[in-house]
């Protein structure tokens, strides 16, 4: 057993010392929420002023990302859409995160009439694959940053209200939240007061981990046609634009974007499973 | 004999278990259609000049001036028949488009599935048989970019690459050589039909155009199957009953394959539903693309033009297929699991 249990624990360290890739991928989203915090000051060009007579330039000293078909600088670009990519990704888990942590608490602990409908609802939900719900809710909203969020959330809603039904249900009969009651705390204290805040780091990684997905989501709705609009600069939109001049030889719209995407994608999804590694050895899986 | 019955039991209680959220469906879809701007009267009206009395007409004939319950109770009407509504664009009813294209995407969807299961198996099972080898770090950086980076962009890279630097795969628009004459419809599956009509050029066509776009697609869902096989694979050779048929003397093929591959099966196949969610939503992004003629580059041109329809239809339809894959899963789920009893 001792053999087995090293070899699955082999090349992920010692669980109490973040191990390399976890620092790294966190020194990663630091860089890019600093980035998104310091954009127009860091931009070296105005990311939507165009410049026609120098139009689809290959990357160079001057444009470090090269232009794209109006002569816009692709670097500045990257830099304004990371402003806008993570807050977009970080408002939609924000929203999903109270709104379906607090139904899935209330849900958990009463049970009864209320939780059957948020049931049967979360179920109506999850019968549609997530990425075409998100299309048809960014449709029928009418797309815009706004939308991409709420389009985002809702889609991310019944991941957080099941996790905390469970997580509370789980716990509701412990001996500490018994406790809590007899001290003579109402149920809105137990709930709020004394088990969500005890679920919360299970949530906390659930939302890192979520991040990742919440941004290849937004950039995949923009990508579409149905999410922000051009000429805002967001990493999918980019690369629906540079699409078009790829096969002209402009791999440079397409690719930069895309790296962006990537790296950030790279640095949430790595976080969080670092962070779940460490705080919740049960749920390893690879 | 017994066991066909039961596998019909089954299927007859998971379908009936999927009504409430089927039911469902229909209430989101209808409401959303709701909530859509524009407005299908005046699309569908003669002129942009038309009359107020001409649109007022086309509203009651559509039934859209019927309090919201009504129209509802119409619109579940004309479901039963079989009726998506007309599309304004291509002039045709929904389901008829929605049947004709739908061939195209199940090809593309089915192809990269199998490639993506194919691929993703065997390289899961061999890292986890030769764990913090070469092979196990190369799988799982496979496994962690495979996630990050988005499908559309994988599926541009290839085409930069392959078509426009290599000059390896044909113009990547569309299903078929447009200088091509396509064979006989029968399936609608093109690498089917072309067989059927024994017409190797046209298959070999067929099945050039399909690689980039079903490779791209593949790609990003092997990557979460190639994680869970190789975690599942590890647990499954760390188990107690693995050690036993080891220490029976029992050949490793034997052990790895029947005793260990089969318990890693049953946690790869219980996120079988989140893959094929992640598949079916891929797949829009892969038609578009690659300008697939499947159902969602048809709806998507519709959205564009303002025509809704076609998009209550496509969503409709994406969630029929997910749930009866679903279905499939759980029925696989079933039988690679004995313990999962068959109630």
């Amino acid at each position: 057993m001792r053999a087995a249990a090293n070899r699955l624990t082999r090349g992920t360290g010692d669980r109490r010392r973040p191990d390399a890739l976890t620092a790294l991928s966190g020194a990663g989203v630091i860089a890019l929420v600093a980035v998104a915090v310091l954009a127009p000051w860091i931009a070296p060009y105005d990311p939507l002023a165009s410049d026609a007579a120098n139009a689809l330039a290959p990357p160079s000293a001057a444009h470090w990302a090269g232009t794209d078909q109006v002569g816009r600088d692709v670097f500045s670009r990257l830099i304004a859409a990371t402003r806008l990519d993570l807050a977009i990704a970080l408002s939609a888990v924000v929203a999903s995160l109270a709104l379906g942590s607090v139904l899935g608490a209330v849900c958990g602990y009463r049970g009864g009439l209320l939780d059957r409908i948020v049931g049967r609802g979360v179920d109506v939900l999850l019968a549609f694959p997530l990425f075409i719900l998100a299309i048809a809710l960014a449709a029928a909203l009418g797309g815009g940053a706004v939308t991409i969020v709420v389009a985002t959330a809702v889609v991310n809603l019944p991941f957080y209200v099941r996790l905390t039904r469970a997580e509370v249900n789980a716990r509701a009969g412990a001996g500490w939240v018994e406790a809590a009651r007899l001290a003579g705390n109402g149920p809105g204290r137990v709930v709020f007061g004394v088990l969500l805040p005890n679920v919360m780091p299970v949530l906390a990684v659930q939302a890192s981990l979520n991040l990742g997905w919440a941004i290849l989501n937004a950039a995949g709705l923009s990508f579409l046609g149905v999410g922000v609009e051009p000429p805002t600069p967001e990493w999918g939109i980019m690369v629906a634009e540079g699409a078009r001049y790829l096969t002209a030889g402009k791999w440079w719209l397409v690719a930069f974007p895309g790296l962006a995407l990537t790296l950030a994608v790279l640095a949430f999804n790595l976080l969080g499973d670092g962070l779940r590694d460490r705080l919740d050895p049960r749920g390893h899986r690879g | 004999m017994a066991g066909l019955m039961r596998i019909v039991a089954i299927v007859a209680r998971r379908l009936a278990a999927a009504v409430p959220a089927l039911f469902g469906v229909l209430v989101v879809t209808f409401v959303l259609m709701r909530i859509l701007p524009g407005d299908p009267a005046s699309l569908m009206a003669s002129s942009p000049s038309a009359g107020p009395e001409e649109i007022a007409e086309i509203r009651a004939r559509l039934g859209l001036d019927g309090p919201i319950p009504e129209q509802f109770l119409v619109y579940l009407g004309d479901l039963a028949q079989g009726d998506l509504g007309q599309s304004f664009v291509t002039g045709q009813p929904v389901a008829t488009d929605l049947m004709e294209r739908l061939p195209a995407s199940l090809e593309l969807i089915l192809v990269a599935l199998i490639a993506a299961v194919a691929v993703a198996l065997p390289l899961g099972v061999a890292a986890a048989l030769r764990p913090a080898t070469l092979l196990d770090h190369g799988v799982r950086v496979v496994g962690t970019l495979g996630v990050a980076i988005p499908t559309f962009v994988t599926g541009l890279l290839l085409i930069y690459v392959f078509y426009y630097r290599l000059g390896w795969a044909p113009d990547p628009t569309g299903r078929l050589d447009v200088f091509l004459d396509p064979p006989p419809r029968i399936t609608g599956f093109l690498l089917v039909d072309s067989l059927l009509a024994a017409d190797p050029a046209a298959f070999r066509a067929a099945a050039a155009q399909l690689v980039l776009p079903a490779a791209t697609l593949a790609l990003f869902v092997m990557a979460p199957l190639v994680r869970i096989t190789r975690a599942a694979m590890l647990e499954a050779m760390a188990s107690e009953h693995v050690r036993a048929a080891r220490a029976l003397g029992i050949g490793r093929r034997r052990v790895v394959l029947v005793y260990g591959l089969r318990t890693a099966l049953v946690p790869v196949l219980t996120v079988a539903g989140t893959v094929i969610s992640t598949l079916l939503g891929a797949s829009v992004l892969v038609e578009k693309v690659f300008a697939w003629p499947g159902i969602a580059s048809y709806s998507l041109d519709a959205l564009a033009a303002g025509d809704f329809a076609p998009v209550q239809g496509f969503v409709l339809l994406m969630a029929l297929i997910y749930v009866v894959l679903n279905l499939v899963i759980d029925l696989a789920y079933r039988l690679a699991d004995p313990r999962v009893t068959l109630a």
